[in-house]
């Protein structure tokens, strides 16, 4: 509960401002990720009350400043309900919010020198090797089979998902650490995008710092792929030339390592689906809610939209406007290329995999290790297609509990 | 610092990586459905076709099927599992090198009585060729080598670097769960 009066002096030391353009500045809060949008007149009444002037006071004094007289209580009372400041005139305790994942609150100092520049070009030169490992020997480039690398289907199932999901971790830890090097906070959950699950780290607060310092926590998660797909490459290309002499399963498990961190590097190129590039692209561009704003433009052709959609709409920012009518025609090829990718890919990869697991349950004696197979190779092909159906029905359920 | 240059720039390269990324898997589709008759003809290639066994999946590893005619096999029921290429140091099930031949694989197996120097030999081959090969033991052959592709076979006494070569570079990919690029089983040659 809100119990803040004109005599309040709310904490608003912590507070980032940033002016976007000539009368707007971003007010946020870069542990919590929280930031609003506000005229000019509302980074003069943070700034007077980052002074210790009390509400009142405050807003005297920009009413004496522009000769018009502010609600200054109510600019406070909106940093509050968007998460920024305290509700309280003593600061007393924080709104509930969502905790950050503990391996972003890592202080800044130790994980700074992984984003300098030294770090970076290690970064660029490990993607440049790897690019010419995979000319020089093209067959260490990877293909689907990379994921059996074992003829037991369920162990190669075991080990392929439990890396596949720790590097997965490890690329969005990089993403935390870079958003810690800069002093954001973040948080880790589980979404998806399109038809595909994903695991993401929400970087909210960095929209409150300015561009040049955003990139470098967008790209963190691709940066360490380059140099895990440049661990893996490196000695199977030493391998097969007869530098160095491996066992023949490190060889097998380093290819499926290519595999995994080849496709996730693929995976965020497609920026129609709100990946890495998509962010860097957005911030390079200058927009600030692109995709929806997309989105609700193609969707208006073809649906109603709701009077909250046509508000977005109406409100969009002239930049997202404009880039979007270009965006339109790649977020457009992406949704054909998905529905195109399921029906050619998904769809008959989970069938053959279900048909194999009914034939397996219906032909090996029941409870036998074989069966037990059919059963793993069900439950992972289910799980496929699933998870996606899974995210969408907890983000139904949670937004009717919001709206309730 | 004006950066002004930078959205188009970044547009245009997230686009061009959105794009190639998207087109990648439909070039390969492509390329499977244009590809010419490029096959070699039957009279050069190594070995001696084999007649067709068949190409049905049994449900598990141990389950009964009818035996192979040929020692290794060529074709016939096989293993639902997967044997990628690669070089192994234990025997691959007779079901299990089946399904890698369906897969367009050529196999190299050796016998107890090939001399470690020669099995060296044979793996460097099989890292020249990671993509295609599988090289490993198989004490049924008895003694020397087994070269074999799907419905094609040959029977090396001792190492022969470059009748191997031959096999795999003539042989692998030619057959990939239905024959590629024009090629035939040369079942009648």
């Amino acid at each position: 509960m809100t119990v803040l009066g004109l005599d309040s002096r709310p904490a608003v030391a912590h507070l980032v401002v940033r002016q976007e353009e000539d009368d707007e500045y971003v007010v946020g809060d870069l542990a919590s990720g929280n930031f609003v949008v506000v005229p000019e007149v509302g980074a003069r009444l943070v700034a007077l009350l980052a002074a210790g002037r009390s509400i009142a006071e405050a807003a005297d004094e920009v009413e004496r400043e522009t000769g018009e007289p502010v609600d200054a209580l109510d600019f406070v009372e909106v940093l509050v309900e968007a998460g920024i400041i305290r509700p309280q005139s003593d600061g007393g305790p924080p709104p509930a919010q969502a905790r950050p994942w503990s391996v972003s609150r890592i202080p800044a100092r130790l994980v700074r020198p992984l984003f300098g520049r030294v770090a970076w070009t290690v970064y660029v030169g490990a993607l440049v090797a790897t690019l010419v490992m995979f000319v020089a020997e093209p067959s260490l480039l990877p293909t689907y089979e990379d994921t059996f690398i074992f003829p037991d289907v369920v162990l190669s199932l075991l080990i392929t998902n439990v890396t596949v999901a720790l590097l997965t971790v490890v690329h969005e830890a990089w993403h935390a650490f870079a958003g810690a090097a800069v002093g954001v906070r973040s948080q880790l959950r589980l979404e998806r995008r399109g038809i595909f699950p994903v695991l993401e780290t929400d970087l909210t607060g960095l929209w409150a710092l300015p561009p040049e310092r955003r990139y470098g926590p967008f790209l963190a998660g691709m940066a360490i792929d380059g140099i895990l797909l440049f661990a893996a490459v490196a000695p199977r290309f030493a391998w097969s030339r007869g530098w160095l002499e491996l066992p023949p399963e490190m060889v097998r498990f380093l290819a499926m390592v290519v595999f995994s961190q080849a496709v996730k590097l693929a995976f965020q190129t497609l920026a129609y689906l709100r990946t890495d590039m998509y962010l860097v692209m957005a911030t390079a561009t200058g927009c600030r809610n692109l995709h929806e704003v997309t989105r609700l433009s193609l969707k208006k052709w073809v649906r109603r939209l709701t009077p909250a959609e046509r508000a977005v709409l109406r409100d969009a920012h002239a930049r997202d406007l404009r880039v979007s009518r270009w965006y339109r025609l790649l977020y457009l090829a992406g949704v054909i290329w998905m529905v195109w990718f399921a029906i050619h890919f998904l769809l008959p990869g989970a069938k053959v995999t279900l048909g194999w697991a009914a034939g397996v349950l219906t032909g090996a004696p029941f409870g036998s290790a074989y069966w037990w197979e059919g059963i793993a190779l069900a439950a992972f092909a289910s799980l496929n297609v699933l998870l996606p159906v899974g995210v969408i029905v907890r983000n139904r359920y949670r937004a009717g509990r919001l709206a309730t | 610092m004006n950066r002004r240059w930078l959205g188009p720039v970044v547009s245009v390269v997230v686009t061009v990586l959105s794009v190639a990324t998207m087109s990648s898997l439909g070039v390969g589709v492509l390329v499977g459905l244009v590809g010419g008759d490029t096959a070699l003809p039957c009279d050069r290639l190594p070995g001696t076709a084999q007649p067709f066994e068949g190409n049905r999946h049994i449900a598990y590893e141990g389950a009964p099927h009818e035996p192979y005619r040929t020692l290794p096999p060529t074709s016939g029921p096989h293993s639902p599992r997967v044997v990628v290429p690669g070089v192994y140091r234990d025997a691959v099930p007779e079901e299990l090198q089946v399904h890698a031949l369906e897969h367009g694989h050529v196999l190299v197996q050796y016998a107890p009585d090939v001399p470690p120097g020669d099995v060296e030999k044979l793996e460097r081959i099989g890292r020249r060729h990671p993509r295609d090969v599988v090289v490993a033991p198989y004490p049924a052959l008895g003694h020397g080598l087994g070269l074999t592709a799907w419905q094609r076979l040959d029977r090396l006494d001792s190492l022969d670097e470059r009748a191997v070569e031959e096999f795999v570079e003539r042989l692998a990919g030619r057959y990939d769960h239905s024959w590629q690029h024009g090629a035939t089983d040369c079942a009648a040659v």
